[in-house]
């Protein structure tokens, strides 16, 4: 055993090619992925797509049938023994506390590690407190409410500060406000103690709130990983584009390129991207609605084109406008519309960096 | 109603020989009780949490096995003790120990059954959970069985409720022997047939009061708070 | 698992009693049992210091097939037929005569078949089969349920609508002839314990084929390794030895009335009986 706490490695699991298997199907492939200690990251993408299998793997509760599986420096062995097993925690998306008090369910960790009494209960306020849950040490923990049986959950994981911690959804059932409310509690608690955290979640919202560190894990297969911002802006596919919301995804010819700038024909319309290699003619242009830059009509120039309102409505974020010729989507900031109507002309600044090129 | 002050006299006479009957069948449901929770809890967990290939049809076997007439169970257990059955050597036919075997048979299904759908109710992932927590093969079938710990005290009483009752296996592999074999349910038989109806009323209301106690005391466990 | 077997066997091994000790099983019927002879015998028997009894009491059938298979030492029933038959087969030994008392015809006191006063069990039979009366038969081939067939053979008669099998003990049966007025062949020691609790009274007795004679049979110890032959003789001895003789003469006297059984062992080493 090489590494220990007084010298450990910087990496806590990575895994190259691996392969799950549940029930006879393939239901997750891992090209590559490594974490890092005190990163947080969050694996996102539709339901079913392979994220929890991703992270029962990552816990050493199933065992991959084929690709390599490291965790903390070493490579994992086949018979995961009891010690590095206890290392990484695994909280499931369902609560599933046990019928006794809520300090007795947060403090089980450190019993089941051997913790006496004294030190288990402080471990135990402390993550309780965390949570802002340390008054409901007391109660009973199957009479809690949705939102307070999380928080304990979560509790409950954090108690034996383990050196990997997995969440498997855990917003999953909760209404927009108290997520929100244990979203930034969760990231409280994950700053507060550093611990190494991926958490699963299929809103990307929060993914974004919660992680520096993004996953995309589509149809059984990790597509996209990296910094957050690079996934989200610099979408791989167009699936992953699609999922983690990038509104616009237009066909478009690639052109020629001068130096820095690449030209993309979209229909009559041309528009100015950051260069980059592509092998295809054909490709999608990726383009957040908030990149699209609204103003009044007047100079044109490329970079900027002549678009006609098509609709225009409120949306949970702002207002969502819907601009011809290209059918683009953008968006404005509540309350600062003025006053555009449908029929009315508008101007539409991209920068050539907010474009995303994906291979058509 | 002077059967029944008939009945209660007797009750509190005291005579010998009916309390070492009560004693008896105490100790006989009690040792046939122990065994099937001992065979049956195991089984019933493994049964619940492992998956091995025929596990459903085990279960299956296991929840019919609850509706095992005692008089069959006599049957095949006394086919085993007869001097002429494999066992016969062991001179166990006509004892308690042979009583205790067939109550031992009609407990475990029961039992086998009644755990594995406590488990199971507890949540599919709630073992993988506890074991990501750090729980070992053991600390995580004590959390389990300690979870589950109501419906198991309930297989623990629908158990010992049908030993208790049961006649037709404790007649058979026993032989209703005075003084050795002979249990309230067997004695009462032969008082009824005797035509000794106050003293098998008797018996009855004894045998009655013996289920209220075993089940008021595992009710009084069961639903004691737990820390 | 073997090892447990092995294990099991070599404590039951250990704890086996010493042989003049080892338990005797006795089959027997349960209008023997119920008569109360059986628990005053066996007390006593114990208390000459002979070994312990182990009294299974089931019908005479049954009895029989347990000492063929060599599941009981020693046997106390009554039905002559098929103890003549067990004997010849080789399966008992030592065949002698016990006591024995009768059986008689029970039935309504308004008697709808009129068999009140008939000298013989065939023409009482006959009658209600005519009559198609109703009639409880024990049905479970005890030696009560032989002479009722052996009787109905004799008489050259079936079944007829109206006869109930009912397959349980003596009591049973009565009690069930008793609350639907049927007639029923009992025999007298069971008569005797439960009349006062019954709507019935005896309407014919004293033919000789209503003969009810017990005997003991040891099982045969070359056909049974394992038969305790040693307590099953000292058993047998014991009931047909003079003092259990006059015994069984007086009992019933004081409780009943009139004694249960008429002994008829001779002289102690007789062998076999009717």
């Amino acid at each position: 055993m090489s590494a220990t706490s007084t010298n450990p490695t910087p990496v806590a699991v990575a895994c190259r090619s691996l392969r799950l298997v549940r029930g006879g199907r393939e239901v997750l492939f891992v090209p590559a992925l490594e974490i890092l200690r005190g990163e947080t990251w969050s694996f996102i993408g539709p339901n079913g797509a392979g994220k929890s299998s991703l992270l029962r793997a990552l816990a050493m509760l199933d065992r991959p049938v084929a690709g390599e599986l490291r965790h903390f420096g070493e490579p994992t062995p086949r018979r995961v023994p009891l010690d590095l097993r206890r290392r990484v925690v695994l909280a499931f998306q369902e609560t599933l506390l046990l019928d006794r008090s809520v300090v007795a369910n947060v403090s089980l960790p450190l019993k089941l590690r051997g913790a006496k009494k004294r030190e288990a209960l402080r471990a135990a306020t402390f993550a309780l407190e965390l949570f802002g849950a340390a008054h409901l040490a007391d109660r009973r923990a199957l009479r809690l409410s949705g939102g307070e049986a999380r928080r304990v959950a979560l509790a409950r994981a954090f108690a034996a500060s383990p050196e990997l911690l997995l969440l498997d959804e855990p917003f999953a059932a909760l209404d927009p406000p108290s997520r929100e409310l244990l979203v930034g509690d969760l990231r409280a608690a994950i700053r507060a103690t550093g611990t190494t955290c991926a958490v699963v979640t299929h809103d990307r919202r929060e993914a974004m709130a919660l992680a520096d560190r993004l996953g995309v894990v589509i149809d059984g297969r990790l597509v996209q990983a990296g910094a957050t911002e690079e996934v989200l802006r610099r979408p791989a596919t167009e699936a992953v584009a699609r999922f983690v919301g990038v509104e616009n995804v237009l066909p478009v010819r690639v052109g020629g390129h001068d130096g820095e700038v690449l030209r993309l024909e979209a229909g009559a319309v041309m528009l100015l991207a950051r260069h980059a290699p592509i092998a295809s003619e054909v490709a999608l242009a990726l383009i957040r609605a908030e990149e699209i830059g609204l103003a009044p009509p007047g100079k044109l120039s490329p970079g900027r084109i002549l678009c006609t309102v098509e609709a225009i409505a409120p949306g949970l974020s702002g207002m969502e406008v819907r601009l011809a010729p290209l059918g683009l989507r953008a968006r404005l900031p509540r309350g600062n519309d003025w006053g555009l109507r449908p029929g009315d002309q508008v101007a539409c600044e991209i920068a050539p960096e907010s474009i995303g090129l994906v291979a058509g | 109603m002077s059967l029944a002050a008939e009945a209660v006299s007797l009750l509190a006479g005291g005579d010998p020989e009916t309390w070492g009957v009560v004693a008896l069948t105490l100790k006989v449901a009690a040792s046939g009780l122990l065994v099937g929770l001992s065979l049956g809890v195991p089984a019933g967990a493994l049964l619940a949490l492992a998956r091995f290939p025929g596990r459903r049809l085990l279960l299956g076997i296991a929840s019919a096995g609850m509706g095992l007439p005692p008089v069959l169970a006599g049957l095949l257990v006394a086919l085993l003790l007869w001097r002429s059955g494999p066992l016969g050597g062991l001179e166990l036919i006509y004892t308690p120990t042979a009583m205790v075997l067939a109550q031992a048979l009609i407990a475990t299904p029961i039992v086998v059954s009644l755990t594995a759908a406590g488990l199971q109710q507890l949540g599919e992932e709630m073992p993988a959970q506890l074991r990501s927590l750090g729980a070992t093969r053991w600390q995580l079938a004590w959390l389990l069985l300690r979870e589950a710990r109501l419906p198991l005290v309930a297989a623990a009483m629908a158990a010992g409720g049908r030993l208790l009752a049961e006649v037709g296996a404790a007649m058979m592999v026993g032989g209703n022997i005075k003084g050795e074999t002979r249990i309230l349910t067997t004695a009462m038989v032969m008082e009824v047939r005797q035509g000794h109806f106050a003293l098998a009323l008797a018996m009855g209301f004894t045998l009655l009061l013996l289920a209220l106690v075993v089940n008021g005391a595992l009710t009084w466990i069961q639903q004691r708070r737990a820390a | 698992m073997r090892k447990a077997l092995c294990l099991l066997m070599l404590l039951a091994a250990c704890t086996r009693s010493q042989p003049e000790q080892r338990a005797v099983v006795l089959a027997t019927t349960t209008s023997f049992q119920d008569s109360g002879l059986l628990d005053e015998l066996v007390t006593r028997f114990r208390a000459a210091g002979g070994p312990p009894i182990k009294a299974i009491a089931v019908g005479t059938g049954e009895a029989l097939a347990m000492g063929e298979r060599g599941d009981a030492d020693v046997l106390v029933v009554h039905a002559p037929e098929a103890e003549e038959a067990f004997v010849k087969a080789g399966h008992g030994v030592n065949r002698r005569a016990l006591w024995h008392n009768d059986f008689l015809l029970v039935g309504p006191p308004s008697d709808p078949a009129g068999l009140r006063d008939l000298k013989t069990a065939a023409e009482a039979l006959g009658k209600l089969a005519g009559a198609k009366a109703g009639f409880a038969s024990r049905g479970d081939d005890s030696g009560t349920h032989k002479k009722e067939k052996a009787l109905l053979k004799l008489a050259e008669i079936d079944p007829w609508e109206g006869y109930l099998s009912v397959g349980q003990g003596m009591g049973e049966t009565l009690r069930i002839a008793s609350e639907k007025a049927l007639y029923t062949l009992t025999d007298r020691g069971t008569w005797l314990t439960l009349r006062s609790t019954l709507a019935l009274e005896p309407l014919v007795q004293g033919d000789p084929p209503l003969d009810n004679p017990y005997h003991v049979i040891e099982v045969n110890p070359a056909r049974h390794a394992q038969a305790n032959q040693a307590g099953a003789r000292r058993f047998a001895d014991f009931l047909v030895s003079p003092e259990i003789q006059s015994f069984v003469a007086r009992f019933g006297e004081e409780t009943l009335g009139q004694p249960l059984f008429i002994p008829d062992a001779a002289g102690g080493t007789g062998v076999a009986g009717r």
